[in-house]
Formats: C-alpha cells, sequence, structure tokens
C-alpha cells in the first residue's frame, strides 16, 4: 500500500524541517523539506494525490509555524498539482533528476511568494525581504532537493513506484 | 472506454484542486480567529512535539561536551561577575532605601527546553516542551539568559510555540539603553534586526544596548535585543536607520524562560 510510503514521507518531511532545517541553515535560510516531500509524492501518486497531500501537509505546517491557516494548504496543494503535472516518475531517474530538482527549485519560488504576500508582506525592506524569504530559501531547497533525489538510492524510488497505486475514490 | 477514463481523471483532478483551493481560502479567510485556531494548534503541536522530542535530546546529548566546555567559561566570567553586580545590589538597595522607591519584584519564569525549530519564508518559531499544563499562556514573553528570544504564539497541554524575534512578522517597541530613546524593533534578515523611529538628532551610537522599552502590553521593559552594529547616516527623510546585532542566537538556544508574571503581581 503505497499510502503507507507517502504517509512516511510526509512525517520525515516534518520532523527533518522541525527538528533539523535549522542545522542546515545558511545565514537564516534554510531548505523547506516539506515542498520536497510534496513534489515527491506527486511524482508517485499523480496531480490529484500530490494536491491532497500538500493541502493536508500545508495545513500542518500553518498551525505549526505561526503563518496564517490555510496560507501553506493554498501554496503546497498548488506545489502538488503543478509537480504533478509537469514531471513524473521518470524525472526521478538519474539521467533527469536536474530537471526534477530544477523544477522544485521553480515551484519554491512559487510557493515562497505567495507566502510572502500572505504573511509577511509590508514588512520593512520589501525587495530584501523577497531576496532573503523568497529566492534564497528556494536556490537552497533546489540544492537540497538535488541532494536527496540523487542519494536515494533508485531501488526505492522503484519499490515505491512499483507498489500497487491506492484508489483515490 | 480508455479515452473516458482519461477525461474523468483528468475532471477528477481539477475538482481536487479547486476544493483544496476553496478550502485553503475558506480558512485564510473565515478560520484565523483565535478559538478555531486554538483547537487546531493544541492537536497539531501534540503530535510534532512528540515527533521532535527525541530529535531534540538526541542534539542535546551530542552537544553535551561543547556545551560544557562552554558552561565552564561563563560560569567563571559570571563569578566575576557576580562579585560586581553584588557591590550595586548594595548600593542600589542603599540609594532606593534613601528615595524611597518600591523595590522591583523579580519575575516568575517557567523553564523550557527548545525541541524544535522553524525557519523559512521569512518566519521563524520554537517549540518549547512546556504548555498550558505548567501555566503557560498566549503572549507571554520568552527568554533566554542573552535576551529577548519572542513571544508564545499558541500553547497545547504540553507543549507551545514561540513566535521568534527572527520573524518578519515579529516587532516590539525598543530603545536605546543609554540615551533612552524610543523606537520600533524589527527582524530585516541576514543576522540582523533594524530600529526604526528615531529621529536623525537622535543620540544613537554603535554599540549601544538595544533593550525592550515596555511600552506595549506584550513584553516587559529591559529586555536586551542586541547591540547597534551600524548606523546608516545617508538614508534621507526623518529618521535614521539603525542597525542591531542580536544578542541570541537562535541556532544555539536550548533553555529559555518563559516569564509568568513577577512575583506577587498580576498575571502577565
Amino acid at each position: 500500500m503505497n499510502l503507507l510510503y507517502y504517509l512516511v514521507m510526509m512525517v520525515v518531511a516534518l520532523g527533518l524541517q522541525h527538528g533539523v532545517s535549522d542545522l542546515v541553515a545558511i545565514r537564516g535560510v534554510s531548505p523547506d523539506f516539506i515542498l520536497i516531500a510534496v513534489c515527491a509524492v506527486s511524482l508517485f501518486a499523480g496531480r490529484g494525490q500530490g494536491t491532497l497531500w500538500g493541502a493536508g501537509i500545508g495545513f500542518i505546517a500553518d498551525s505549526l509555524s505561526g503563518s496564517l491557516l490555510g496560507s501553506h494548504a493554498l501554496a503546497l496543494s498548488l506545489v502538488g498539482f503543478i509537480s504533478g503535472s509537469v514531471m513524473s516518475y521518470r524525472s526521478l531517474q538519474s539521467a533527469y533528476s536536474l530537471n526534477a530538482g530544477a523544477i522544485v527549485g521553480v515551484l519554491a519560488v512559487l510557493q515562497n511568494l505567495l507566502l510572502y504576500i500572505i504573511n509577511i508582506q509590508g514588512t520593512a525592506g520589501a525587495l530584501q525581504g523577497m531576496i532573503q524569504a523568497v529566492l534564497l530559501p528556494a536556490i537552497y531547497t533546489l540544492f537540497w532537493a538535488l541532494i536527496i533525489f540523487a542519494i536515494v538510492p533508485q531501488s526505492i524510488w522503484e519499490k515505491i513506484y512499483k507498489t500497487e497505486p491506492t484508489p483515490l475514490f | 472506454m480508455k479515452k473516458d477514463s482519461k477525461i474523468s481523471s483528468f475532471l477528477r483532478d481539477w475538482l481536487i484542486l479547486f476544493l483544496a483551493v476553496l478550502v485553503s481560502l475558506g480558512a485564510l479567510f473565515f478560520a484565523n480567529d483565535a478559538r478555531t485556531l486554538g483547537s487546531i494548534h493544541t492537536i497539531s503541536l501534540e503530535i510534532i512535539g512528540r515527533m521532535t522530542e527525541p530529535l531534540a535530546n538526541l542534539r542535546a546529548y551530542l552537544a553535551l561536551e561543547t556545551e560544557n566546555r562552554r558552561l565552564h567559561e561563563i560560569n567563571a566570567a559570571l563569578q566575576l561577575k557576580n562579585a560586581q553586580m553584588a557591590e550595586a545590589w548594595y548600593e542600589n538597595v542603599r540609594l532606593r532605601q534613601l528615595l524611597g522607591f518600591k523595590m522591583t519584584a523579580p519575575y516568575d519564569l517557567i523553564a523550557a527546553t527548545v525541541t524544535g525549530r522553524q525557519q523559512q519564508q521569512g518566519l521563524s518559531s520554537l517549540i518549547l516542551d512546556v504548555g498550558a499544563a505548567q501555566g503557560v499562556r498566549v503572549n507571554m514573553t520568552v527568554v533566554s539568559a542573552d535576551g529577548l528570544v519572542g513571544r508564545v504564539h499558541s500553547v497545547s497541554a504540553s507543549y507551545c510555540t514561540v513566535q521568534a524575534f527572527e520573524d518578519r512578522a515579529f516587532s516590539c517597541a525598543a530603545m536605546v539603553q543609554r540615551s533612552r530613546l524610543e523606537g520600533m524593533f524589527k527582524w530585516e534578515g541576514y543576522n540582523r534586526g533594524i530600529l526604526t523611529g528615531i529621529y536623525l538628532s537622535g543620540d544613537v551610537r554603535r554599540g549601544d544596548l538595544i533593550v525592550t522599552s515596555g511600552t506595549n502590553s506584550i513584553f516587559v521593559p529591559g529586555l536586551k535585543l542586541g547591540t547597534v552594529s551600524f548606523i546608516d547616516e545617508a538614508e534621507s527623510g526623518m529618521y535614521r536607520k539603525i542597525y542591531v546585532e542580536p544578542k541570541v542566537d537562535l541556532a544555539l538556544l536550548r533553555e529559555v524562560y518563559i516569564i509568568r508574571r513577577p512575583q506577587g503581581g498580576a498575571p502577565q
């Protein structure tokens, strides 16, 4: 049952985001493991389930980060839908992982921009804020996505992919 | 048949997206009141708090040697400082008696351990291992030995989240300790905060200590925020742009304290 794999991915992503991300932060810029997990789930499960997982994990992220409830849910459901639309499981095969990383980077910019507009617009230093809160985290997330896509053995991706899909409805 | 299934799958995906966006927007517009948030925060905080606690314990164990060495150094420095402060204390008591001032009550503190941190998209928050059961309430001030850490944002039975001073949505009334000039402290990113609202003629120097002024209702006065690292004189307009280097390093933070109330005073 691949639902279990996705659940594990999300729980690991939440644990990494709240327990480890600050350890790898560079000058306050940390990677977004939750976004990477939503993108990965969308690759396997398609954009429908990707959207649902994005919305679900987004609500949990909202309630933990102090942001407005619904902001992460909105951004991550869009991320799940778009990543499931433009990428497939083939994106994770080594020859294409650079493309997958690049798409994660673009989606990270989209997500961060949306969150910036909803949560922290109007604060001092708007341009610097955009760089600090939107661009730099997206670039760093792209970097981590490439590392994760590269270090997780192809056999594990294969195993998740070949598991019988769970019907959505 | 295959074509029909493709069309239905296409429509289903768009319907899911539409519903997800609708629910998210609904939450954004209608579910951000304190009561709704309270119950959602309580459930998710309990879950994530239990998840991150073992990780925090492991990190604490790995950092024990470094922390021990650092504490020895701090201990030596504090012993020296303590001797100086004891002198100052007796002098202060004598002068207060002379002036007839009431002694300021010390604060009632709740000790807590940081079990999780999150820093993304300009938002910065901490998860602490204390909650409503220990008397923690929303908006209580969180401090460390080095100064202000933030304010309690949400509380569950055994955990709470803290909006840290490095959150771009965070601001507090602050003042220059030496000249008593008041302004507003905000986080700017790049490891520095900014003090706004100080006139060009204001007496501020590099190295001045910035503390909370206590003029807003959340933070008690006198908590250290940081030191002035740079003053932008070229800024046009009526105000100076004063950059503040924070005193507290959130990445190294393990133990914090929540100010419950002044001892013998009203709850915060």
